[in-house]
C-alpha cells in the first residue's frame, strides 16, 4: 500500500509542477480542510489547553465559576471550564438512570472560557460539542465491552481451579474454627464481633493486607501480622496455649502464601488485560475506522466594554455538522470496497457581527471520498463556499475548490497530507477570479481527524 | 470484613450486588455455593445465599473485578447489600478507582451470624 501511495503522490507533484502558476497559487488556495473544527471557548478565545480546569462534580463547577463571576455579574479574565454533563451528572445517583438510558449525551462537552482583549475590555465564549454516534469508538463498543468482560471472568473461573475467593473463603473457615476454639480468659466463648475483630487481619484484598503488613517479604509480613494478631487477643483478653499458638502460626504462613501468590498472578494479570486492550482496541480500529460519526458543534464569541455580563456584546457564532461513514448502501456489506472506503459531509455556517470583519456570514459544504485503510489512505475532496460582503456592496463571493491525495497517519495525531486542487470563484470580484489551475498542497498536521 | 447477622427464624437470606459507572465488570461470590456474574451478560445481579440453618457462622468471599477500556481514569461504586424477608440486614460499599486501560480487582469477606 505504502509502494501505491508513493507512486500516486509522485504523480501528483510531476502533475502539479507542471501545472501551477506559482505567482498566483499558494498552498492555501488549494487547502480544503475537512478536519473536524475546534469549536471550544478555549480555542476561540486562544486559551492554553494546559489552563483548562474539567470539573469532577456540580460543587467543584460552581466553585471554578465563582471565581470568575460575581454575584453582581463583574467578570475577570481567566475562566476556562469544560464539563461533560453525562460524566457530570451520572455522579448522581438520583438521576444516573435516567442519564444511563441516553448513551448519545456521553459525548456531549460544554465550554466556557473568559480572555483578557486587547485593551480594557474583556472577551468571552462558550462552545458545545456533541458526538451522538460514534461507531468508530472502541471505548462505546459493546462487543469489545463484552469481550473483556468475559476475560475478567475468565480470570475466575473455577472450572481449572478454585478462585482466589473461594481459596480465601476456605483459608477464613480455618481461622473462624481456630477460633471458635478460643475463650477469654473469664470462660466465655467471644462473640459475633469479637470474631471479626481477629478475622479482620485475615480478610479483604490481598492488596490492603500488604499494605497493612509487609508489601515486600514474606517473612516480615508473617511477623507483622502475628504481632497484630495477638496484640488484639491481648486486648480482648484471650490467651493461647503452646498448641492454639502453632496453629496460629500455621494459619498466619498459609495466609501469607495466599497473599504473596495472589499478588504475582494479579500483577501477570492486570498486565495482560492491559495488553490485550491494545491488541483488541487495534483490531477494531482497523475494522471500523469508517463507520458512522455524526457530529454537532457551536460556539459563541462576545465582547465586554466594562467586563460585565450586563454589556456583553455578540461578536460572532458558528455552527458545524458532520456525518462520515460508510458508502450508502455498503454499511454491512464485507467487499473490499467497503471496507476501505469513507464518505464524509459537513456543513459549516458563521456569522460576523463586528463591524471590523470583511464578511458578513460565510457558509461552506463538501464532502470527501476515502479509499484505504485507517491510517493510510487516498482521498477526494469538493467543498463550495458562499460568503456575503460587509460595506457598500450586496455582492457575494462563492467559490468551489477540490483536491485530490492521499494522507498517511505518522502517530496519533500527526497525520502527513499530499495533495493537488483547484480553486474556481464562481461569483465575486472580477479581479479575484481564477481560472481552474492545479497546486501542490502538502501538510503535517497534528489535528483529530474525522 | 464484615459481620452480618440474620434472624435464625426468618426466610432466606439473599444479596444484591451493585456495580456503577464501570461498564466492564464481573465478580464472583463465594459462600456454600459460589455465584458470578459479569457486565456482558446485562442479568440482575440477585442471588439466594440460602437458609439460615444452613448459613450460621458461614464465612462469605467476594472479588469484584473492574476493567477500564476508556482513555479516562474512573472511579467506580460497588455496593453489595444482604437482605432477608425485604429487610436491609448490611450493606458493603466501596469506591474504587480505575485507571484509564487498566483492570483492577476489589476484594473482602463476611462472616454470617444468626
Amino acid at each position: 500500500m505504502k509502494k501505491i501511495i508513493f507512486i500516486f503522490i509522485t504523480g501528483l507533484i510531476a502533475t502539479s509542477l507542471y501545472g501551477q502558476n506559482p505567482d498566483s497559487i499558494t498552498i492555501d488556495d488549494y487547502y480544503v480542510d475537512f478536519a473536524v473544527p475546534d469549536i471550544t471557548a478555549f480555542s476561540i478565545l486562544d486559551i492554553n489547553s494546559s489552563d483548562v480546569v474539567r470539573p469532577g462534580n456540580i460543587k467543584e463547577l460552581a466553585v471554578g465559576i465563582q471565581n470568575y463571576i460575581d454575584a453582581d455579574g463583574s467578570l475577570k479574565p481567566g475562566l476556562a471550564i469544560e464539563i461533560a454533563p453525562y460524566r457530570l451528572m451520572a455522579k448522581a445517583l438520583k438521576v444516573r438512570s435516567a442519564w444511563e438510558q441516553n448513551k448519545s449525551f456521553k459525548n456531549l462537552q460544554i465550554s466556557i472560557g473568559t480572555a483578557q482583549g486587547d485593551s480594557s475590555n474583556l472577551l468571552a465564549a462558550w462552545g458545545i460539542n456533541w458526538t451522538p454516534i460514534d461507531r468508530t469508538d472502541p471505548v462505546a463498543s459493546k462487543a469489545l465491552q463484552n469481550f473483556f468482560a468475559n476475560y475478567l471472568a475468565n480470570r475466575d473461573s473455577i472450572a481449572n481451579q478454585m478462585s482466589f475467593a473461594g481459596q480465601r473463603r476456605k483459608h477464613l473457615q480455618d481461622v473462624n474454627q481456630f477460633i471458635n476454639s478460643l475463650s477469654t480468659l473469664a470462660g466465655s466463648a467471644l462473640s459475633p464481633a469479637e470474631k471479626v475483630a481477629i478475622l479482620q487481619y485475615f480478610s479483604g484484598g490481598y492488596r490492603n493486607r500488604l499494605l497493612r503488613y509487609d508489601s515486600t517479604d514474606n517473612q516480615l509480613y508473617a511477623i507483622a501480622l502475628k504481632d497484630s494478631v495477638v496484640q488484639e487477643m491481648v486486648r480482648l483478653n484471650i490467651a493461647i496455649n503452646n498448641t492454639q499458638d502453632q496453629t496460629l502460626s500455621t494459619l498466619i504462613a498459609q495466609n501469607a502464601k495466599l497473599t504473596f501468590t495472589e499478588q504475582k498472578e494479579e500483577k501477570e494479570f492486570e498486565k495482560s488485560f492491559s495488553e490485550a486492550l491494545k491488541r483488541e482496541k487495534k483490531i477494531f480500529i482497523e475494522e471500523n475506522w469508517n463507520r458512522l460519526v455524526v457530529q454537532f458543534k457551536t460556539g459563541s464569541k462576545y465582547n465586554s466594554a466594562e467586563n460585565s455580563v450586563k454589556d456583553l456584546a455578540l461578536l460572532n457564532w458558528r455552527v458545524f455538522a458532520g456525518v462520515a461513514g460508510r458508502v450508502p448502501g455498503l454499511r454491512n456489506s464485507n467487499s473490499t470496497f467497503a471496507k476501505r472506503s469513507q464518505v464524509i459531509y459537513q456543513v459549516s455556517y458563521i456569522n460576523y457581527k463586528e463591524k471590523s470583519m470583511s464578511l458578513n456570514w460565510e457558509f461552506s459544504t463538501g464532502g470527501r471520498l476515502l479509499l484505504g485503510k485507517a491510517d493510510k489512505r487516498l482521498s477526494a475532496e469538493f467543498l463550495y463556499s458562499q460568503a456575503s460582503l460587509r460595506g457598500e456592496t450586496t455582492e457575494k463571493s462563492e467559490y468551489i475548490r477540490y483536491t485530490i491525495g492521499g494522507e498517511m497517519k505518522i502517530n496519533d495525531g500527526l497525520w502527513l497530507e499530499l495533495a493537488v486542487g483547484g480553486q474556481k470563484f464562481l461569483e465575486g470580484n472580477d479581479d479575484a477570479r481564477v481560472v481552474p489551475q492545479f497546486g501542490l498542497k502538502y501538510a503535517i498536521q497534528k489535528k483529530s481527524r474525522f | 470484613m464484615e459481620l452480618v447477622q440474620f434472624n435464625k427464624n426468618g426466610g432466606p437470606v439473599s444479596i444484591d450486588v451493585d456495580i456503577a459507572n464501570a461498564n466492564v465488570w464481573s465478580y464472583i461470590y463465594a459462600s456454600d455455593l459460589t455465584f458470578t456474574n459479569k457486565s456482558s451478560t446485562g442479568n440482575p445481579s440477585h442471588h439466594i445465599l440460602g437458609l439460615p440453618v444452613n448459613l450460621d457462622d458461614d464465612i462469605n468471599s467476594w472479588d469484584i473485578r473492574l476493567g477500564n477500556i476508556g482513555t479516562s481514569d474512573i472511579t467506580a461504586t460497588v455496593t453489595i447489600t444482604w437482605k432477608q424477608d425485604g429487610h436491609i440486614l448490611n450493606v458493603w460499599t466501596q469506591p474504587v478507582d480505575v485507571p484509564a486501560g487498566a483492570a483492577t480487582k476489589v476484594s473482602d469477606d463476611a462472616l454470617l451470624d444468626a
